[in-house]
């Protein structure tokens, strides 16, 4: 299809993109256009402006620092895939990069343009808040507890950018997802990450948003082994029935996928 | 063939299988003569043919599966920048043109012809399917065609749709063509019914399926396209379409749709990006597309957009049977009974009616010597997008319910698969055989055939 007429512009820094923003109510940043260009070519998002992120070398930075990592909003899929560096502290998040989309879309995609989405199937809400993330703004810090808020819906407000998302390493994490053969999204992906002293277990593609399921946690917490998760059923009320999937199938994922990225984690020799 | 001193091998009749084996094309790679152009970028689809003043065409579908059509507004679209011209059905009606055309029609087993409702160029008055062909734009760019097309103010009034192809005719399911009285398009029964019922109630297996037979979009990478040009001072058309069959296109839109001399249309079918067959019936938009190109004195193109293809080219299948098959105790097959609904969508597309009414019955019994055989399939209407051909029309269909039937029997007697399949294939003695669906088979040696397939896959 066709886009709408809609003006492109580069911004030159952050606090041009503000002022863009600022400025232009309907105008929309455009970070990897992964999923705003192709929504703009259905003609289902007609933005008068799009506020160029693609000069801006201040966000394409990857950070390591002994208890976290971090990432610029521009940061593409396949720099985090290929970070030998992230490979090393949250193996999982290089490879939970490494399973999105396809090469074209590694390429271009960003984990700003991601997480700023909140797409339900899209993998990174679920590192965001498995690793216990804050995102970054132009104007704050927002924990990833109360960043993503339903579907395609999170706590931005109206011109507020995302510059950074910063991660907690874990002891150890995995994260695994039941793709969609045709389109590659997660019709369910789980995502375990032990801090020792907790445990975090984040699931997308499954309902509205991402979730995280408090009796996997406690279970694990109390003794991380996948026999901890024996029996515990995640309800499929408020999970998502469509075309590819009932919600049932996707509780039953669920509870499959936890039990198997645990362990990855606890036989010996796996490496997630 | 570069080869040109290695003798030519043709297969003709009475060949032996070794013979096959030996032979020069069978299973090798074979160099196309399109190939080169083809691999090197140069091939040449008709969306790339751009003529000179070439103007756009774009059309409004519908959203709903089933609704009235209560008011359309263009005036906004008449009005918008660039545009050339806004077509609705009563603009195509006022100019008496024509509909698609169906071909080789399927009767009632009563003998009354059955419920023809050709595929219309524009609705009038009511949509009966998503992807129904409201209005068309005609426009200096694509873009302004398509923000024109949204400028039309369309009300409908919705009606109640009837998807699903098992319950198609249940009585409570709305009708989509009134004036039938019934969402039934044919009727068609074959076989002895009251032998077939017998020999299958008085057999020592009897298996029985429901089968769905899953509605399917061919979706080939190139999407349909057309662009035409006009000649006033021949009153001469020059098209070039994606087409499998260019003179068949050539004759059904100048007899059915356009009412022109055949010679003055000239289709050109360039390269052909898939097919899978729907590229071969005469569809929807072509027509609007000629004729735009009278009206407004200029080349017109159109290309679907992917959705379009989804909601326009034609799809297939989309069967509800079932179906039951009896077997002696050594596992002969004594009968097969096939009942059998398919949807032909909200209206007939050229072939439509033929594939499940003829092409599907005639392959019914596949290989397997059927001593009676009772069949009845009924072509519906659905609020969906209309079928046609697509890869083996009707036989595959057919295949599926047969073997389906042939598997479970094996399965539930105990007999191995391949033993339950070796006595019932029809022998070389056996040839020509005549299958009581109607097909004569001339020659074949179907045994042979399964042993070679048992030592390729190693079963």
């Amino acid at each position: 299809m066709f886009m709408y007429s809609v003006k492109h512009q580069r911004a030159s820094s952050v606090a041009h993109v503000c002022e863009l923003l600022a400025a232009h109510p309907d105008a929309r940043p455009l970070a990897g256009g992964q999923s705003l260009i192709a929504g703009m070519k259905l003609r289902l998002s007609a933005p008068s402006l799009l506020v160029d992120l693609g000069g801006l070398r201040e966000l394409t930075t990857i950070q390591i620092d002994a208890q976290h990592v971090t990432l610029g909003a521009m940061v593409r899929h396949a720099q985090v895939a290929q970070s030998e560096a992230i490979r090393k502290v949250i193996p999982a998040l290089a490879s939970l990069a490494k399973g999105i989309g396809d090469p074209m879309v590694r390429n271009m995609g960003t984990v700003g343009g991601s997480v700023a989405n909140n797409d339900p199937a899209a993998d990174y809400p679920a590192a965001v808040v498995a690793l216990d993330a804050v995102v970054t703004t132009t104007t704050r810090e927002i924990a990833a507890d109360d960043f993503f808020v339903g579907m395609f819906e999170t706590a931005l407000l109206p011109g507020e950018l995302i510059t950074a998302v910063k991660f907690r390493i874990p002891k150890r994490a995995a994260y695994l997802k039941f793709k969609n053969p045709a389109s590659r999204f997660a019709m369910v992906g789980v995502f375990v990450a032990d801090f020792g002293s907790a445990v975090r277990v984040a699931v997308v593609g499954a309902s509205a948003g991402v979730f995280r399921v408090a009796e996997m946690e406690r279970a694990l917490g109390r003794r991380f082994h996948a026999a901890s998760l024996d029996g515990i059923e995640v309800s499929s009320a408020e999970l998502l029935s469509d075309l590819h999937s009932q919600a049932v199938y996707r509780a039953h994922l669920i509870a499959v996928l936890a039990k198997r990225a645990v362990q990855s984690l606890t036989e010996s020799g796996s490496k997630p | 063939m570069n080869d040109a001193d290695t003798p030519r091998v043709i297969a003709t009749e009475g060949i032996e299988a070794s013979t096959v084996e030996d032979a020069q094309y069978i299973g090798k790679p074979l160099l196309r003569t399109e190939d080169r152009r083809l691999l090197t970028g140069k091939g040449r689809y008709v969306d790339d043919v751009v003529l000179p003043g070439m103007a756009w065409c774009a059309f409004l579908r519908s959203s709903h599966a089933h609704a009235l059509i209560t008011r359309i507004d263009t005036q906004a679209a008449r009005e918008a920048p660039e545009v050339l011209r806004v077509i609705t059905a009563d603009e195509w009606a006022a100019a008496d043109m024509g509909a698609l055309t169906v071909v080789h029609p399927m009767p009632f087993s009563d003998g009354r012809p059955m419920n023809t409702a050709t595929r219309p160029v524009f609705a009038r008055h009511k949509v009966n399917h998503v992807g129904d062909i409201i209005a068309a734009v005609v426009a200096n760019t694509r873009e302004a065609a398509q923000d024109a097309v949204e400028l039309i103010q369309v009300e409908f009034e919705e009606l109640q749709s009837n998807v699903d192809v098992a319950k198609a005719l249940d009585q409570a399911t709305p009708l989509v063509h009134e004036q039938f009285g019934s969402n039934a398009v044919f009727d068609v029964r074959k076989g002895d019914e009251a032998a077939t019922r017998a020999a299958i109630d008085g057999a020592h297996k009897i298996v029985e399926l429901e089968l769905r037979s899953n509605r399917l979009a061919a979706n080939p990478i190139e999407p349909r396209s057309y662009a035409c040009s006009y000649d006033a001072s021949e009153e001469r058309y020059t098209l070039y379409a994606t087409t499998q069959q260019p003179h068949y296109l050539r004759r059904s839109l100048a007899v059915y749709a356009l009412f022109i001399p055949e010679h003055k249309l000239q289709v050109i079918a360039p390269n052909v990006g898939g097919s899978f067959g729907i590229k071969g019936n005469f569809p929807v938009e072509v027509a609007t597309v000629v004729w735009a190109s009278r009206l407004v004195g200029r080349p017109v193109k159109w290309t679907a957009t992917r959705s379009e293809s989804m909601m326009s080219d034609t799809q297939a299948r989309d069967h509800f049977t079932k179906a039951r098959m009896g077997f002696d105790a050594d596992g002969r097959i004594v009968g097969m009974e096939v009942d059998t609904l398919a949807a032909l969508g909200g209206y007939l597309s050229n072939f439509a009616p033929s594939i499940p009414g003829n092409s599907y019955p005639q392959t019914i019994t596949g290989l397997y010597r059927t001593p009676n055989l009772f069949f009845r399939v009924r072509g519906v209407y659905t609020n969906t997008v209309p079928v046609d051909a697509y890869r083996g029309s009707g036989r595959p269909e057919a295949t599926w319910v047969n073997e389906r039937l042939v598997e479970n029997g094996a399965r539930e007697l105990g007999i191995d698969v391949v033993d339950l399949r070796k006595k019932n294939l029809i022998g070389p003695q056996d040839f020509p055989y005549r299958t009581l669906s109607g097909r004569s088979y001339d020659s074949g040696n179907p045994p042979l055939l399964l042993e070679k397939l048992l030592t390729l896959s190693g079963y």
